[in-house]
């Protein structure tokens, strides 16, 4: 099975995956390390629950964290056999709308520039359109940007947005149509521009 | 950029939802092909996600575990500054070789093209409309020769109109090889990317440049039966 000498293969070597073991089984009682586990099971969903209320990403850990320590305050008023990451997911979004509320009155300068690194900024031809969207982010709802964000950058099911917003299914999917042409319109007369900032991409004739 | 209906901007928030049915994601796709100011609208509505994409990247937590803090401590746990000077150089070293979130793995066109029965979107009647429609796309054209096992069934398009194995500009040709398909993937040769296929796909790909382009042939079979077939 020779090949022409200008065409290479690209199969690989044998490389297994692992699969990841599954979750263990909720005690009756949530104590600190089975409150640590389930925190760790759910902490990338809280991170983008608290990303998305912020609006940006940098301080999501801190919030998610902050929000572990008030959980561990009460630890005693979680119902083991109802959805840890709705109870969590409700501390979070409160946690994250206090912060939010605070950066609102000390902020000075442009949020999506505190903390990130130079070598972590967008593309310079994405930037504009990456703060036009931002703005348009938060013009909306935070319930609806938490359902946008978990929704087209998490992939989170409409049944697992529903659970850890604590919202029915229908509204979140009405939320992500309803944010998506919000922050459409948002770009309503700059599409010549979007376009030639995605460079060259042939627009006309069928393919 | 003509107004959407409302009925089109539902259309184009299901596709990107992936909350179609196929048989309505078909039809859709087929829509794209003959509906520029539909294909321009779906691609603002793309570039939406793509910018919250862009700015929601998930990084993960600096600190191992989780500690909840204890009354008392400050409202955010201050890094020390090794930390954040390592976890910061760990954010740059995975932010520049984190993957862009609308690629796709060649296995994963594979998958998209057998959803659909490797059905074709269009067909070119002729080798000098094939040579045209590369030419628009890409800038540079060849033709396949065709032989009693090769035939070319056509273009796809759509699922990989979003999400794509190499640029969006990509375009995949599907092709029979006696009684299995295969499929060419076309991009300008800087677009060229280290693709592979995990082994138990049961899938090979090859590769070849031709001129300023860069062509991949996604194949069950032991060797490439397409690219060899690529004539100027």
């Amino acid at each position: 099975m020779g090949e022409p000498a200008d065409i290479q293969s690209h199969d690989p070597p044998v490389h297994p995956f692992g699969s990841e073991a599954g979750a263990g089984k909720a005690g009756a009682c949530l104590t600190a390390s089975e409150f640590a586990r389930r925190l760790e099971e759910s902490r990338r969903t809280l991170w983008f629950i608290a990303a998305a209320i912020l609006g940006d990403r940098t301080h999501a850990h801190d919030v998610v964290q902050e929000a572990a320590a008030v959980a561990m305050t009460k630890l005693a008023d979680f119902d083991s056999s109802t959805n840890f990451l709705a109870w969590m997911g409700q501390i979070v979004r409160y946690v994250a709308l206090n912060e939010a509320r605070g950066r609102r009155r000390r902020r000075a300068g442009d949020v999506h520039e505190l903390g990130v690194p130079a070598s972590e900024r967008p593309d310079p031809s994405d930037k504009a359109l990456d703060e036009h969207i931002a703005a348009g982010l938060m013009s909306l709802d935070e319930t609806a940007r938490a359902c946008l964000i978990l929704r087209v950058v998490h992939g989170m099911a409409y049944s697992q947005i529903s659970q850890a917003l604590n919202i029915p299914e229908g509204t979140a999917m009405s939320h992500v149509h309803r944010s998506r042409l919000t922050l459409r319109e948002r770009l309503r007369g700059r599409e010549e521009e979007l376009r030639g900032v995605r460079t060259g991409r042939s627009t006309g004739g069928a393919t | 950029m003509s107004a959407m209906s409302p009925r089109d901007l539902e259309r184009i928030n299901a596709y990107l939802d992936g909350s179609m049915s196929a048989e309505e994601r078909s039809a859709f796709e087929a829509e794209l092909v003959v509906n520029a100011a539909l294909r321009d609208e779906l691609e603002v509505f793309a570039a939406v996600d793509a910018s919250l994409s862009r700015q929601f990247v998930y990084a993960e937590a600096q600190e191992p575990a989780p500690i909840p803090m204890r009354r008392g401590m400050p409202r955010f746990v201050k890094w020390s500054a090794l930390a954040a000077g390592l976890a910061l150089a760990a954010v740059a070293a995975w932010y520049a070789l984190r993957p862009d979130p609308l690629l796709i793995p060649p296995q994963q066109v594979w998958a998209n093209m057998e959803a659909v029965n490797f059905k074709p979107v269009w067909r070119c009647e002729n080798d000098e409309q094939f040579r045209q429609l590369l030419t628009a796309r890409l800038g540079e054209a060849f033709v396949i020769e065709e032989n009693e096992r090769l035939r070319v069934l056509g273009w796809a398009y759509g699922a990989d109109y979003v999400q794509y194995p190499l640029s969006k500009d990509t375009l995949i040709l599907i092709n029979k090889v006696g009684d299995e398909h295969s499929i060419i993937l076309i991009d300008r040769a800087d677009k060229e990317r280290n693709l592979k296929v995990p082994r138990e796909s049961g899938l090979h790909i090859y590769r070849k440049r031709f001129g300023g382009l860069v062509l991949y042939e996604l194949t069950p079979l032991p060797e490439p039966a397409v690219l060899p077939a690529v004539r100027p």
